[in-house]
């Protein structure tokens, strides 16, 4: 018997904004990964990367007929996480939410716990929460998902000079606190 | 008439016409649970949000210009409403967006805009209000309240509810009456004027602006006040039981309470004035570079 | 002109970078969301939004109503010297006269303080061309405000280097700035354009 064919995005998107929630549980269950993947690494809070996965496919749904096809459905996702995580962070809920940094960028105390070895995953993703929310944000985008320059400053509202300026300093500061270089 | 002063008078017709045709009326509804968060976003216009005893969101937008665009997005727990001139070019005309919004009594409120005046009536979820250069006029019960506006005036009324009002100007004034518990306000050049009773924190600064309050303090209440070149003036209701902490680098210091200031020190500028009222408890701190400073009962 | 010093692309060599982009992607969350988000979906009683109906006729009436409005207005105000109307709401160089304050040599504002500022500024310029001439002219009076306070902590600071006091006010001061471009950046900010 052959195996079941997998419905493109294409084809699960037409049905899904036909309502046929089975396709868009199909969607939801191809790209769970990477949005949640990407909440929890903008906000450093799994508490909140789960509420913000799940406002991020109501949305979706509602916004489903938006979809024109001229970016992938990913990014289209994508995108609707950004806006999901940027309005938290701006709500008086998520102004309360401990940070590591207070929304002017000044950071809080970080304390290194012993020497970061460069090499590990868990460093790096240590490093990248303990960053202020700016700089996380295009660590996160174009440094873990790829995102262009001019993609990500596009997704996050800003210029592109913001966002290299950004990057600049991420990778200054996750040198700093992965040991790798003195502290200007 | 003549056909030449007809069409001139048809002409101008149409012309004062023209922009009524260009206005829509949109009207759009949303069930969403008690304490669901509402998002409004404005350029120019008007935002006014009023409470009402429904699990719904009504709005009603009023656009002037059919250049905007309006958006209304809708789950149970989170409603957001926005206008937009997706071109970004508003024209000599100022076309506005009015928008009136009802919201359930308990919903969390975020308005943010550029140009239109915020006022909000009887919400009693939290609230966090910000416009460039709008006028913000809300009501305190027992939720958060922040209320922001670079150049437009701030006024925060309170209810008899325990509240944490904050208040951020850069030119425009403050003004907050009526309003129990917590107070924090932030201003350049703008004013601060506040009336607040059972006071347990009180936190508020300028840089030029003069900051006037009025307070009634508990027994362990916390005042900071801070100004580097406006005027700093505290009235406390009776009974005064407070450890007063004041510092200028060159401005005076008006005490009606009797100490005197006295000179930091004799090898740096600055006057400062530390002393107990009645049996202490309050903590009372009160700073300024060169703004003058004013303690006194009521 | 960018005075970073890397060009379009990341130089390839980064290594915190590289390993950044060495992260899994996907990211299980710890439970399957599923239910709930079917649950939301259906409690709202959502399908997905309609797209908006366009009635063509309608659309061309408007159209003849506008143009033939426009016409007429053209020939009563016309004036051979009169350009397109003016866009008030845009003066694309108005952002580019604004001076961030400057913080004396007294004041130990850090540099990373300074550079969290100014990663702001161009934004806020941006937002700021955008704005009403009046709103334009009150926040420049502001920054003025600002500088004046921070030249005065400054040189008060220059007598009295370990006055808390006088430290605190200059941390004052440099945070209004930050708050005061980040509220005009943020103001009208669109929660939803960018889907």
């Amino acid at each position: 018997m052959p195996a079941p064919q997998v419905d493109s995005s294409a084809e699960l998107v037409r049905r899904a904004c036909r309502g046929d929630m089975g396709a868009f549980e199909d969607l939801y269950r191809q790209h769970i990964g990477r949005v949640y993947g990407l909440c929890l690494r903008m906000t450093g809070r799994p508490e909140s990367a789960e509420d913000l996965a799940q406002d991020t496919f109501v949305s979706a749904w509602r916004s489903l007929p938006g979809y024109e096809g001229r970016s992938s459905f990913s990014t289209w996702l994508h995108r609707i996480a950004v806006n999901t995580v940027l309005a938290r962070r701006r709500s008086p809920q998520g102004r309360n939410e401990i940070s590591m940094t207070d929304d002017s960028g000044e950071q809080m105390d970080f304390e290194a716990e012993g020497r970061m070895d460069e090499a590990t995953p868990i460093d790096v993703e240590r490093a990248i929460a303990s960053l202020p929310p700016g700089a996380r944000d295009i660590v996160v985008l174009h440094g873990i998902y790829g995102y262009s320059h001019e993609e990500a400053a596009e997704m996050l509202g800003v210029a592109v000079g913001t966002c290299k300026a950004q990057l600049h300093r991420a990778r200054h500061l996750m040198r700093t606190r992965m040991g790798t270089e003195q502290a200007t | 008439m003549n056909i030449r002063n007809s069409w001139l008078a048809a002409a101008i017709l149409a012309v004062i016409a023209a922009p009524a045709a260009a206005q829509q009326t949109i009207t759009k509804r949303a069930n969403v649970s008690a304490d669901a968060t509402i998002e409004v976003s404005n350029v120019q216009g008007s935002v006014r949000v009023s409470a009402w005893d429904k699990n719904e969101v009504e709005l009603v937008a009023v656009l002037e210009s059919d250049k905007d665009k309006l958006e209304f997005e809708a789950t149970a727990r989170i409603v957001r409403i926005e206008v937009d001139r997706p071109d970004g070019k508003y024209g000599r005309n100022r076309e506005e967006a009015h928008l009136t919004v009802k919201v359930p009594r308990g919903a969390r409120l975020i308005v943010d805009t550029v140009s239109a005046d915020i006022a909000v009536a009887e919400v009693r979820g939290e609230q966090d209000l910000e416009s460039v250069s709008g006028a913000v006029g809300t009501q305190a019960y027992d939720a958060p309240v922040k209320a922001a506006s670079v150049s437009g005036d701030v006024t925060v009324t309170g209810t008899g509810g325990k509240a944490a009002v904050k208040t951020e100007n850069v030119s425009g004034t403050a003004t907050v009456t009526g309003v129990r518990g917590s107070l924090e306000g932030e201003v350049v050049s703008g004013e601060i004027h506040a009336t607040i009773a059972a006071a347990d924190n009180i936190d508020v600064s300028s840089v030029s602006g003069n900051i006037t309050v009025d307070a009634e303090l508990t027994s362990t209440a916390s005042v900071d006040m801070e100004s580097v070149s406006g005027a700093i003036t505290l009235k406390i209701k009776p009974p005064v039981n407070a450890d007063f902490d004041i510092e200028s680098f060159s401005g005076d210091i008006d005490n009606c309470f009797g100490p005197k200031a006295r000179d930091t020190s004799k090898f740096t500028p600055g006057s400062e004035l530390s002393f107990t009222q009645g049996s202490g408890g309050a903590r009372i701190e009160l700073q300024t570079l060169s703004g003058e400073i004013n303690i006194c009962d009521r | 002109m960018s005075t970073l010093p890397f060009g379009p692309r990341n130089p390839p060599e980064d290594p915190l970078l590289a390993k950044a982009a060495e992260l899994p992607k996907d990211v299980a969350p710890p439970r399957d969301l599923w239910p709930a988000i079917a649950a939301r979906i259906a409690k709202a009683g959502d399908a997905p939004a309609k797209p908006a109906f366009r009635w063509p006729l309608a659309l061309a009436a408007a159209f003849l109503v506008a143009s033939v409005s426009a016409l007429m207005t053209w020939s009563l105000v016309r004036d051979p010297q009169q350009a397109e109307p003016a866009v008030i709401a845009e003066a694309p160089t108005a952002g580019a006269d604004i001076v961030p304050v400057r913080y004396g040599p007294n004041s130990g504002v850090s540099a990373a303080e300074l550079a969290a500022r100014d990663a702001l500024l161009g934004e806020f310029k941006s937002a700021f061309a955008t704005l009403r001439p009046e709103t334009r002219e009150a926040i420049q009076k502001n920054l003025a405000v600002m500088q004046a306070a921070a030249d005065e902590i400054d040189a008060a600071l220059a007598k009295d280097p370990a006055s808390g006091m006088l430290q605190g006010m200059l941390a004052g001061t440099y945070k209004q700035e930050l708050n005061l471009y980040s509220t005009v950046v943020t103001a009208g900010d669109g929660l939803t354009r960018r889907t």
